[in-house]
């Protein structure tokens, strides 16, 4: 008996010895299949149990149970020491030169303008405005006579126009959006109207073809101070909640009283520079109440309803949130500038 | 329009400095564009007198000469031919530097050193004038600046006014302006005549055919005036608004215009035949010639100003040279009139003669002010020419406009404003603008209005006015409160923002381009002559060729753009625009259609470390487009073969077609469309019709629940004619069995051996799924065989083993 127990030791021990060599899994399947297979070392040995006597049997029986126990979880830890060794290696091979650069694709953008009038449009829009468009080549009607700008009247030299035919034009603003709205719907109106425009002028800071948004809000009991309420909101969301703005009279056609609005040049913070001629002050848009004449040029009674008008470049404000020094960059479509943004 | 502060000073106290005044009437809606010092590069720049003056002896042109400065003497080398021993001149001394740059420092010049220089009027920036040093008055003292001399110790504003304000096209009008925001007195000009001449009705008469046009004529008469020129301080003043001085009786008249506002014109009398005016209209066809030496021919819309024969001045716009005063001109008649603003217009439009005059006249001017305009130009005339002046004026003056008087209900400017004015201050406001109040109760003011304010006609430009003295930044802003109603976009630029942005993701650069180009892009597009856009609407006034013609098509601006981008070394470019194009329609100005279109150029696949580039090619933007479209809700579109359009190449183009509509375009540029834009590698062109595919574009979403039963994929390859077009065989296999195939996908192409010449082998990848079961091996193979045998029939397809 204490000879078989020997043997049982000796087994033990010499498989804890050949599993420490192993080094894959296979191996240690190997040893496990030569000790406990079916014609496993092991196994061999059990088949002698039968030689013992009963009163021996339990007491062996017990021993080989428990150096079965030990082997099999010997099996198991090296199995797991083994894998967690080879995926060890495996994450150490598989590892990237992370700095390689990703694979290059193609980059686009959209034009500055298009990002401008995006922004411009999320506020209005946010404020209750409806988006509005119209034509772009117009009838001198919508573009001149319904605004209170009658044919042989100064006021038509604040826009060079370009004309198609006598009475066709291309419109030089897009105010006439603001007419043809007004003369389909009854009040209230809120719109704005984004578009191009069209004014035969052409240097650093003009070119023949430019963008703008008008606004128009036509309701009963509207005042001078609501128009100020909304630039001001608009301005501050577009240039930052601590711009300095201010309104001074101007005079266009269609509105009485008629303002221009300032905000402190975003470039100096009002100290005076080149960009704002060392005034402080950047005009920004054009604005004023609705003119009596116009409501009565769309059938709006001017006793009834009141409501306010604007109207900004959207170069010029586009010009300022990228400090983009020459217009006529935006209609070249150079790579390289359309790339930046 | 320049203002000359010296000048302002005559007529009102100005207080601060020129930067806080100009913030003031910018302000009050005179915009002030810019404040300019005149004495800036004067410093240093004295009156001096030449003592002596001998020639250089190493230059045959060149003087010495000594100068007495005041204080000292210097020696200065000269190389002007003009001046002489004794002349009083403006001299700069070392340290000077000069309006046109030019820094003063001792020189040697010819081995002689000279210590200053004696300046010409160019020099100085005064003139063009370079032809000889300026010579001054004798009058003048030596040493004195010589910015107090020339008038230069003065600032002037220049003002952008905008065309409602004509009262403020003068000095005394800004005046003006600035008592009413100042309230400091306004002290009007000084007019003093001394009537000693004949009486004027035995001089001249005035006859007006056209009291609609011309409702008021006077005019006086000054005999024995001398002309020459005027002193100093007059060509100063007119040098400093920008008028170059002429003679004394024509700088007079300048000068009331800039000071009074109000046009005015002398004529040599003895050159007026039979000595009298008449204001007529021309007769068409009638021709003169104005004072710019320019031959005009009028026509009977056009007002003239007339001797017993002939036009002598086209009325309020420009005198003619045949009545013009002169060196020699002993006598003058003085005009001052007004004109109807709207004639004047028509007038100087017409003649495309636009004048200082015809610039005040066409705003309005005062019609009561024109006296004291005429008076204060007689007695400056004769203060600086002399001569005597006929007792009285001719005035017609036929109708005399009724007094203006406008309502103002304090109710509206309240309402307009949202502020409350007493009607104490609102009168205070309005006095300040001499505007009276006539009468008035407690809701209503009745104001009187002058008759220098042409702009003022109803209520709401009193409320204006009221606004602008009170201070737009002393309105309080308000918080609109209104009936809550949706705000938005519309459909269209919502989806065209998506459809951008799908473009940007997919590497475009968005571009925009003028709406107008040059006729001969259409030509080189290859477009026949009588296709549609090739009739594109031209601009009657355009800046250029270039820009003469609105776009019928978005191709050329993307093709040059393309071009020029590739020309500065960028080869990969993928472009697109959205915009509009403009054709001829009867029944409106013109059809718009907003357009989007793109340009593909170059490499599809970049280079990197792991792969090969590659170039792009029609499919690569197809699958754009398909991607694209269906993000729009356009999941399925049909691909017709396009051969029509001969700026693409006829084999390589497609029209994207969505239930029979066509939606767009793609194809390859023509190769001769890509020689004449000089194009130098392949293009993808694509246009769609935004209308068009909007139209289609569908929001809706039905979700369908996941089908339970399994799928089963089955490849075929056929072998069919090498001119069938795959899209044939694909909806063909569809058609067998709609509703148990699910998707048919062509996994090889392929042309060569062993497949025959002429033909060619397609796999497909057939994926069979039925809704409501599993589908059994013997219905699929049943489907399978009865595809087969449709191809065989319809187009002669063969099972390839």
């Amino acid at each position: 008996m204490s000879e078989l127990i020997e043997k049982l030791k000796t087994i033990e021990s010499d498989t804890e010895k050949r599993l420490l060599q192993a080094s894959t899994l296979a191996e240690v399947q190997d040893c496990k299949v030569r000790i406990l297979g079916k014609k496993g070392e092991l196994t061999k040995l059990l088949a002698g149990m039968k030689d013992l006597s009963p009163a021996e049997r339990p007491v062996v029986g017990k021993v080989v149970n428990e150096v079965k126990q030990r082997l099999n979880r010997s099996f198991e830890r090296r199995s797991g020491e083994i894998e967690h060794q080879e995926r060890e290696q495996r994450l150490r091979e598989e590892r990237l030169d992370i700095t390689l650069p990703g694979r290059p694709r193609h980059r686009g953008a959209l034009h500055p303008i298009t990002r401008t009038f995006q922004k411009i449009e999320t506020i209005f829009t946010g404020l209750g405005f409806q988006v509005a468009e119209g034509p772009e080549i117009e009838e001198d009607f919508y573009n001149f006579e319904a605004l209170n700008i009658p044919k042989d009247h100064p006021a038509r030299d604040m826009q060079d126009t370009f004309y198609i035919a006598e009475e066709v034009l291309l419109r030089t603003h897009t105010s006439p959006v603001q007419v043809r709205t007004m003369k389909k719907q009854s009040p209230p109106v809120r719109i704005i109207a984004p578009g191009k425009v069209y004014r035969c002028d052409a240097d650093v800071s003009h070119t023949p073809m430019f963008h703008q948004v008008e606004g128009l809000l036509v309701d009963r009991g509207i005042r001078f101070g609501d128009l100020k309420g909304i630039l001001e909101i608009f301005l501050h969301r577009m240039f930052g909640e601590d711009v300095g703005i201010r309104f001074r009279p101007s005079f266009f056609p269609f509105t009485e009283p008629s303002a221009e609005v300032d905000i402190a040049c975003v470039i100096c913070n009002g100290k005076g520079c080149r960009v704002c001629k060392h005034s402080g002050w950047l005009e920004i848009l054009g604005a004023g109440m609705v003119d009596p004449e116009v409501f009565r040029s769309v059938g709006y009674d001017p006793e009834e309803v009141s409501g306010f008008a604007f109207g900004m470049g959207v170069e010029r404000i586009a010009m300022l949130c990228y400090r983009i020094d020459d217009i006529r960059l935006f209609f070249e479509n150079d790579l390289h500038f359309l790339s930046q943004f | 329009m320049l203002i000359s502060l010296n000048w302002l000073k005559d007529f009102i106290a100005l207080e601060g400095s020129a930067g806080e005044l100009a913030e003031r009437l910018t302000m009050a809606g005179l915009e002030v564009e810019s404040v300019q010092s005149l004495s800036e590069g004067f410093e240093h720049l004295v009156v001096g007198r030449i003592l002596q003056k001998a020639p250089h002896p190493d230059s045959d042109h060149l003087t010495l000469c000594r100068v007495d400065v005041g204080k000292k003497e210097l020696r200065i080398i000269c190389g002007a031919p003009n001046h002489e021993q004794g002349d009083k001149v403006i001299v700069a001394l070392p340290g000077a530097r000069l309006p046109n740059g030019m820094e003063i420092v001792p020189t040697t010049i010819r081995g002689i050193e000279s210590f200053g220089m004696i300046c010409s009027e160019k020099e100085m920036g005064l003139s063009d004038d370079s032809t000889g040093v300026m010579i001054l008055p004798e009058d003048v003292v030596v040493g004195t600046p010589a910015a107090d001399v020339l008038g230069r110790n003065d600032t002037v504003l220049e003002i952008d006014l905008t065309p409602n304000r004509p009262d403020c096209l003068s000095h005394f009008g800004v005046a003006r302006e600035i008592a009413a925001l100042t309230g400091f007195p306004l002290t009007p000009p000084t007019v003093k005549i001394v009537e000693e001449g004949p009486k004027i009705a035995t001089r001249t008469s005035v006859q007006v055919h056209e009291p609609d046009l011309c409702p008021r004529y006077t005019c006086r008469v000054i005999e024995n005036v001398s002309i020459g020129p005027s002193p100093l301080w007059m060509q100063e003043r007119l040098r400093a608004v920008g008028l170059r001085s002429i003679n004394n009786v024509v700088d007079v008249t300048n000068y009331v215009l800039m000071e009074q506002g109000h046009p005015l014109h002398a004529f040599d009398y003895d050159l007026l035949s039979g000595n009298r005016i008449e204001v007529r209209r021309a007769e068409k066809g009638e021709k003169t010639r104005t004072l710019d030496d320019v031959e005009r021919t009028l026509d009977s819309g056009m007002l003239v100003i007339c001797d017993a024969e002939k036009p002598v001045a086209i009325a309020g716009v420009m005198g003619c040279g045949n009545s013009e005063v002169n060196d020699g001109t002993r006598r003058i008649l003085l005009e001052a009139a007004c004109f109807q603003p709207t004639s004047i217009r028509r007038t100087a439009k017409r003649l495309g003669l636009h004048s200082e005059s015809s610039h005040r006249f066409e705003r309005g001017t005062d019609i009561e002010g024109l006296v004291t305009a005429l008076d204060r130009a007689a007695s400056l005339i004769q203060s600086l020419a002399g001569g005597t002046v006929a007792k009285g004026r001719i005035d017609v003056y036929p109708v005399r406009p009724p007094k203006r008087v406008i309502p103002l209900r304090v109710a509206k400017v309240k309402e307009l404003l949202g502020i409350s004015l007493s009607p104490e201050e609102t009168g205070r406001i309005l006095g300040s603008l001499q505007l009276p109040l006539e009468y008035s109760d407690k809701e209503t003011l009745q104001v009187g209005i002058p008759t220098f304010r042409v702009d003022l006609e109803r209520e709401i430009d009193l409320i204006e006015e009221i606004a602008r003295i009170y201070g737009y930044n002393r309105i309080p802003s308000t918080r609109l409160t209104a009936t809550l109603e949706p705000g938005g976009t519309t459909r269209s630029r919502q989806l065209t923002m998506q459809v951008r942005q799908a473009l940007v993701a997919e590497g475009f650069f968005e571009t925009i381009h003028y709406s107008f180009h040059n006729p001969d892009d259409l030509d080189l597009l290859g477009l026949e002559v009588d296709d549609p856009l090739h009739d594109p609407i031209a601009i009657q006034n355009p800046l250029s060729r270039d820009q003469s013609v609105m776009r019928t098509t978005l191709l050329p601006g993307l093709l040059h753009n393309l071009q020029q981008n590739l020309k500065r070394f960028r080869s990969d470019v993928r472009l697109f625009e959205v915009g509009r194009v403009f054709q001829k329609t009867t029944d409106r100005p013109a059809l718009e259609r907003d357009r989007l279109a793109g340009v593909v150029s170059g490499l599809e696949v970049l280079p990197g470390w792991d792969r090969a580039p590659r170039e792009v090619d029609f499919f690569d933007v197809k699958t754009i487009l398909e991607s694209l479209m269906s993000g729009i809700g356009i999941p399925s579109l049909r691909w017709v073969a396009l051969e029509t359009l001969p700026y693409l190449h006829p084999g390589k183009s497609a029209w994207l077609r969505k239930d029979g509509t066509s939606l767009g375009f793609l194809g390859e540029l023509h190769p001769e469309v890509m020689k004449r834009f000089d194009l130098p590698q392949r293009a993808l062109y694509f246009e769609l019709d935004l209308e068009a595919t909007f139209q289609a574009a569908s929001e809706a979403v039905l979700y369908r629940p996941a089908i339970r039963f399994p799928a089963v994929e089955r490849d075929i390859a056929l072998i069919v004619d090498d001119d069938l077009p795959a899209g044939a065989v694909d909806s063909m296999i569809r058609e067998v069995a709609p509703d148990l195939i699910r998707d048919v996908r062509l996994f090889d192409l392929y042309r060569g051996k062993p497949i025959p010449a002429g033909k060619k082998s397609l796999a497909f990848s057939i994926r069979f799924q039925a809704e409501d079961r599993t589908l059994t091996d013997k219905e699929i193979n049943g489907i399978r065989d009865k595809i087969v045998e449709q191809l065989k029939e319809r187009f002669g397809a063969a099972l390839r083993d």
